[in-house]
């Protein structure tokens, strides 16, 4: 345990964790075919293609044509990931919807570079409206793992789904977060911290932030539980409510717009379980090109001060009623 | 080559008596065409003219030709992708043929809990869902490759039925390039050339320029052919099969064949 222990800790940014995951899967089950589109260093799916050439194909910059290629793996009693840029994913949603998501078929989807990671790139880089778009999808399995160790093991975790599956991770940008020795429990919403006054519900990079802003409204005397929804579909129901249940309030962040993805998932499932105030603080706008991430999370209200500001000002509004 | 140690036949014309296949195809045809018209007079928004242009081309796949298994692996089959899924029709009529529908079931088309408008692989008999055009040949690749992978694809083959108005779709030439890059020769793709899409003559609404050219330049063996003339057809699909280069074969066909009033006219409904 201690060596893996050692070996998850030095994953390397959370792209590299889910191209080693990739590897170990290759390894593991024969059945393992990864594609690309003319994105396989970027994905890291290039070590794949460097261990297992037959079993990897870079289908070019066509990403509808690559969805479809998957399909026809999956049809052919293959287990196919995909990976591309979240953004240029979307561009084959008609493909995954009518294709994948209709025949039910296993295909895995890693969509990589989400939601400000890609920073230099611009705003035609940055994908705010993913998860809402692969939330909808009937059988569609939605995930978003918080950090290179979570990542890795979410990448095993959907191996075992039948079905299809999305996983979103971001660039490199991805401050430790979870227990590295915890075991991954898909579907599950993971408490990372227990609070009464209010509830932060978060994934993904963001989430180091919103630990960090607890600790800021927690010396202020707001008890701030944390809570990461790694697994946004299926939705961890029962833990969801009982968190609102818990604390009234709930504020969820996310690197996204505020449609859809996250708060809506936490919106839709609250409004018919435990109805509760839910707060959105998420991406204002459309991105654009900055030298560092850390410029986007700050002009979009995503570091922890300005998150523990949101939230105190949620508090301040939702509890005088 | 691997040895095939059991070939089943899915599709049953051998069983007919010792006549030539093309003339068996073509009472198979006047019977299907038949229940196409039935199925129209039924429920009057299916794609007639599509469904009597395609036919020919599913007929002779489907019992000339016949689509064949040599085990239980998903590899280890030929598969049929109607990627021009509005002519599911046509293969509605030929499952009839193939014992897998009834009479009957073709009075379901389109009703609740009846047959379905477009492809769906629920029913026995579709390999694939399809519905939205420009997707059958990218999956089509995928299963080629797996295939490939298992080492089938000397023995097998995937066949998909296109349309021309589908190839105003992008994916069918990022597929078609993907194909040929890959050299997946198992794959053997029919264009069902009618000349016209849902909106009018292909002419009009969006040209497809030189099409054999269109395909040869990425790689595919182009034969073209008369797509009502099951003997070509046959000759065609043999052809495609000793080719080391994945074939593309354009058939050109007339809408509403056989039926004098819609023939090769934009004409919808019966």
């Amino acid at each position: 345990m201690s060596s893996q222990l050692a070996s998850l800790e030095s994953l390397g940014t959370i792209r590299d964790a889910v191209g080693k995951a990739l590897l170990r899967l290759g390894e593991e089950d024969k059945d393992v075919v990864v594609l690309t589109a003319d994105v396989a260093r970027s994905t890291r799916t290039r070590w794949f293609a460097e261990r297992f050439p037959e079993r990897f194909v870079n289908i070019g910059i066509s990403e509808q044509d690559m969805i479809g290629f998957a399909a026809g793996l999956a049809l052919g009693g293959k287990k196919p990931y995909a990976a591309a840029f979240a953004m240029f994913m979307m561009r084959a949603w008609e493909q995954i919807r009518n294709t994948v998501d209709r025949m039910n078929l296993n295909v895995k989807l890693i969509a990589t570079h989400s939601g400000f990671s890609d920073h230099g790139d611009g705003a035609s880089h940055q994908s705010l409206e993913d998860i809402a778009l692969m939330r909808v999808l009937h059988n569609m399995t939605v995930v978003i793992p918080a950090d290179p160790p979570q990542a890795y093991k979410a990448v095993l975790a959907i191996h075992r789904v039948k079905g299809p599956a999305y996983l979103r991770i971001g660039r490199d940008y991805s401050p430790p977060v979870t227990d590295p020795s915890a075991e991954y429990r898909l579907g599950e919403l993971e408490l990372l911290r227990d609070g009464e006054d209010v509830a932060l519900v978060s994934a993904g990079p963001v989430l180091a932030h919103v630990v960090e802003a607890a600790k800021i409204l927690e010396a202020k005397g707001l008890s701030t539980a944390v809570a990461n929804l790694h697994t946004v579909k299926p939705i961890d129901e029962a833990r969801l409510v009982k968190l609102a249940q818990r604390t009234g309030l709930v504020v969820v962040v996310e690197e996204h717009f505020p449609r859809g993805g996250l708060f809506g998932a936490v919106a839709e499932t609250l409004a018919q379980r435990y109805p509760v105030p839910v707060v959105p603080v998420a991406a204002k706008g459309y991105g654009h090109s900055a030298r560092s991430v850390i410029d986007l999370y700050e002009r979009h209200g995503l570091m922890p001060d300005n998150i523990a500001r949101s939230v105190a000002e949620a508090v301040e509004k939702w509890r005088k009623k | 080559m691997p040895i095939v140690s059991r070939v089943e036949l899915i599709g049953r014309i051998d069983s007919f008596p010792a006549q030539p296949r093309a003339q068996i195809l073509h009472q198979v045809s006047l019977r299907a065409r038949n229940r196409i018209l039935r199925m129209a007079s039924i429920e009057k928004s299916i794609h007639v003219g599509s469904s009597l242009s395609s036919l020919d081309i599913l007929a002779a796949i489907l019992l000339g030709r016949g689509l064949r298994r040599t085990g239980d692996k998903p590899t280890e089959r030929d598969w049929l992708i109607l990627s021009k899924g509005h002519a599911v029709p046509a293969l509605y009529a030929l499952l009839v043929e193939l014992g897998k529908l009834t009479e009957k079931d073709l009075d379901t088309i389109r009703d609740i809990d009846g047959l379905e408008g477009h492809p769906d692989n629920r029913l026995d008999g579709v390999d694939v869902s399809t519905g939205s055009l420009g997707q059958g040949l990218s999956i089509a690749a995928g299963i080629a490759y797996a295939m490939r992978l298992d080492r089938t694809w000397t023995t097998h083959r995937v066949f998909v039925v296109l349309g021309d108005g589908e190839l105003d779709e992008g994916q069918v030439w990022e597929a078609a390039a993907t194909i040929a890059h890959l050299g997946l020769s198992n794959i053997v793709a029919i264009v069902d050339v009618n000349g016209f899409q849902l909106d009018g003559a292909t002419s009009e609404i969006k040209d497809k320029g030189d099409l054999a050219q269109r395909w040869r330049s990425l790689g595919w063996r182009v034969i073209e052919i008369d797509g009502h003339n099951h003997e070509m057809i046959l000759a065609a699909l043999s052809e495609a099969e000793a080719s080391p280069q994945p074939v593309v074969i354009i058939a050109y066909t007339r809408r509403g064949n056989g039926l004098g009033i819609l023939e090769a006219t934009g004409g919808q409904h019966v």
